[in-house]
């Protein structure tokens, strides 16, 4: 795939936003350098979050309007949640080894993402599995939806079940991090960065070629303005607004996607 | 196979509000547990109505 400009900018964005990540924030008091990696991780799960729930909104889409389009979009997108769940999967242990002093525990949260996780690898499996179009696309669109229902349970499991895992509450997540105002910014646009890293990532891992098109653009259209506003100013709606702008015109600039062939995989 | 994945957020809540019931503690005590079944159940018994007749041929 050819880096469009905005793919240009996401990279820079994240090299940015990364260098200011590591350097410029203030080292949090009890864990030391490790909950540097709050930066990598907590974005990557809301990525991962949203990149299912996409799949399950395209996926009911797709049943109703039987549009191909909409399959290409669940695809690209289960691909990319499980991208990052995988990130998360490895980044949290990484974080757990210095401050839970272990790798890996059966706690409630990392289980259900854990099996969130091969629902998805389920999914991309499942994809391979079927040669017909029609059908695979049907298959998937409802293991799809089922998939994406379970991740607000998981995401509710922070707060029912008593677990090791910090909550995910933004506001708390921030308060953790730093009393700095500053390391709330860059927070903000770290998790905007993943976006962007994540559409840039479907562009470049060949898994499913054909699929790339459809979601290279949308997701840097999503999250390089917050990266940019997380720089420059400290507005709350700029980010939304930017986003909805470039949004609509890389919908209305892009080429229609190639054909796919039917049952090539 | 694929449907364990499914399981594991019912067995868990399911498996904790029992040991509560069990160990003799009001049901009050379990009713955070209880409430997440029964969302589970509503949400995934709505879904699979609505998401079955798509998995059959046409």
């Amino acid at each position: 795939m050819k880096p469009t400009p905005l793919t240009i900018a996401a990279g820079v964005g994240v090299v940015v936003t990364y260098i200011r990540a590591i350097f410029f924030t203030p080292t949090e008091a009890l864990q030391g350098p490790a909950q540097k990696i709050f930066y990598v991780h907590a974005p990557a799960a809301w990525v991962a979050f949203l990149a299912f729930g996409l799949v399950g909104l395209a996926s009911v889409l797709y049943l109703w309007l039987r549009e191909e389009r909409l399959d290409r979009i669940a695809e690209s997108s289960a691909e990319v949640g499980l991208m990052f769940t995988t990130v998360v999967l490895i980044t949290g242990p990484l974080w757990g080894k210095p401050i839970w002093g272990t790798y890996w525990t059966w706690d409630a949260r990392l289980t259900l993402t854990l099996f969130l996780w091969f629902i998805f690898v389920a999914y991309i499996v499942l994809r391979g599995a079927i040669d017909e179009r029609d059908m695979r696309a049907r298959y998937c669109a409802v293991l799809g939806i089922l998939g994406a229902l379970l991740v607000p349970f998981i995401h509710l499991s922070v707060y029912l079940f008593r677990t090791l895992h910090p909550k995910a509450n933004p506001d708390e997540a921030r308060c953790a991090i730093a009393s700095d105002g500053d390391a709330d910014d860059v927070f903000a646009g770290v998790c905007g960065v993943h976006s962007l890293v994540r559409g840039t990532l479907t562009g470049a891992i060949p898994l499913r070629s054909r699929s790339r098109r459809t979601f290279g653009g949308v997701a840097p259209c999503l999250i390089t303005p917050s990266t940019i506003t997380s720089l420059t100013s400290r507005s709350r709606h700029l980010p939304w607004i930017l986003r909805v702008a470039l949004l609509a015109m890389e919908t209305c600039s892009r080429e229609e996607p190639h054909t796919l062939v039917a049952g090539a995989f | 196979m694929l449907s364990l994945p499914f399981f594991v957020p019912i067995v868990i809540p399911a498996a904790q509000a029992t040991a509560k019931l069990l160990s003799g503690r009001p049901v009050v005590d379990a009713l955070a547990w209880l409430k997440l079944l029964l969302a589970f159940d509503l949400v995934f018994v709505f879904a699979c109505m609505l998401a079955y007749p798509f998995t059959l041929e046409e």
